[in-house]
């Protein structure tokens, strides 16, 4: 059974017995559902999400922030989470069809972020139920978005039944299930492949860009479906979770669509990796490129994320430099030239850039470079 | 648009109006995901 359908299953008993309960034993039925849901996906995701928040909440209880300590936890998940992401370590310890431990990548970064605020003591008053109940959240579990524990501790004390909410998740969960089931797997994938077809022998190039123009819709699709069930879910057991996309493709330029696109985790390296750079080397190329290699290897842990992350830091590099030349400010006091050429530029390097991971190896990707700009072979 | 109809034609109309808007959307997930390639595939990252 797909691990979606599955999650809503799950979801339709436990938000009965959720709002049927007292407020007290509220977090507890989620965190039992989660920890069922957990044993029958993916065991070894379970046992290492709770050693590892355990471990984290009990040692920066007994050490409080103290430097040393806040570098060598944030040290330890962030190799946890390399050890299961490296494919070598993998093949050697599992058999090499083994995924991820379920969630891994959403969780680590969770976690690195309450690390974090706690060195930082900017986290509210809190037990460490109410911190299991942050990590062990099922809507959120499976897709991020990488939400903040503070905003999650201000639902979680409040926990009323709102109709409001309730019928914006129902909302949320169907436009969800539309995006993926409908307009990413069956319009894009399905329907504009097989037109694609049509132009593989006279008009090869054009059938190469719909071949990107697929890719990137489908990511999307997929990917801002699949948030928005998740953002929906929250929503029914009265949580406000962030928004993770908002129109990426309307982006106006490439730090524009950072802010767009999978907001929640281009937030996440701002905050924990981009500017604690910054503050240390005054330096805005290394902290961008850092952050973009951390970026990038969250993804996969492969040379071709890291091309695809070092073409955007390159990209962003050229943005900021030239957003304070004359020509852009001249250029800026026409929008009706600026915000469509923007757009327009925005969204092709970003679907080229996408060409680098769906494309094999590099001999594939400058085969697809030479087809669709017509360079001679 | 959910508002404007309810502003011009009133609550039972904006009503019908939203719930026709739901069972189509309904619709074509359900016949979406009767082919077998627009399944959900999604792991876990």
């Amino acid at each position: 059974m797909s691990t979606i359908f599955l999650i809503l299953g799950i979801n339709i008993p436990l938000l009965l017995i959720y709002w049927l309960v007292n407020s007290q034993w509220k977090n507890t039925v989620i965190v039992v559902g989660t920890i069922l849901f957990l044993v029958y996906i993916s065991p070894l995701s379970l046992i290492v999400l709770l050693l590892s928040s355990t471990f984290i909440y009990f040692t920066l209880a007994k050490y409080n922030s103290n430097a040393r300590t806040i570098v060598s936890l944030i040290i330890s998940i962030a190799g946890i989470l390399l050890f299961f992401k490296i494919n070598i370590t993998q093949q050697l310890f599992f058999n090499s069809n083994q995924l991820l431990p379920f969630g891994i990548s959403y969780y680590s970064f969770r976690q690195i972020h309450y690390i974090f605020e706690f060195y930082k003591r900017k986290l509210p008053k809190h037990t460490f139920f109410d911190f299991i109940s942050y990590l062990f959240f099922l809507p959120t579990l499976y897709i991020g978005p990488i939400n903040r524990f503070p905003a999650f501790l201000k639902d979680n004390q409040r926990k009323r039944w709102d109709n409001q909410l309730f019928s914006y998740g129902l909302e949320r969960i169907l436009y969800g299930l539309f995006k993926v089931a409908f307009l990413g797997n069956l319009l894009i994938s399905l329907k504009l492949n097989s037109y694609s077809e049509n132009y593989i022998a006279n008009f090869p190039w054009l059938y190469q860009y719909f071949q990107m123009v697929i890719f990137y819709f489908n990511a999307y699709f997929q990917f801002a479906g699949f948030s928005d069930i998740a953002i929906g879910l929250s929503a029914t057991y009265g949580y406000r979770i962030i928004e993770n996309f908002n129109y990426p493709f309307l982006a106006g330029n490439i730090a524009d669509f950072w802010k767009r696109w999978h907001i929640s985790l281009s937030e996440w390296c701002n905050d924990y990796v981009f500017q604690p750079t910054l503050s240390i080397t005054r330096n805005f190329i290394i902290s961008i490129l850092f952050s973009i290699l951390v970026l990038a290897a969250w993804h996969e842990i492969s040379y071709k994320y890291i091309l695809w992350g070092l073409s955007h830091v390159a990209a962003l590099n050229i943005w900021h430099i030239y957003s304070s030349t004359k020509l852009h400010s001249r250029i800026e006091k026409n929008p009706i030239i600026q915000r469509p050429l923007g757009i327009f530029i925005t969204i092709h390097f970003v679907m080229i850039s996408f060409m680098l991971i769906k494309t094999d190896n590099l001999m594939d990707f400058w085969d697809f470079i030479q087809t669709i700009f017509l360079i001679h072979k | 648009m959910y508002n404007w109809i309810y502003n011009k034609f009133g609550k039972n109309i904006a009503n019908i109006f939203i719930t026709i808007w739901y069972l189509a959307i309904l619709f074509l997930v359900l016949i979406s995901l009767d082919t077998y390639q627009a399944r959900f595939k999604y792991g876990g990252w």
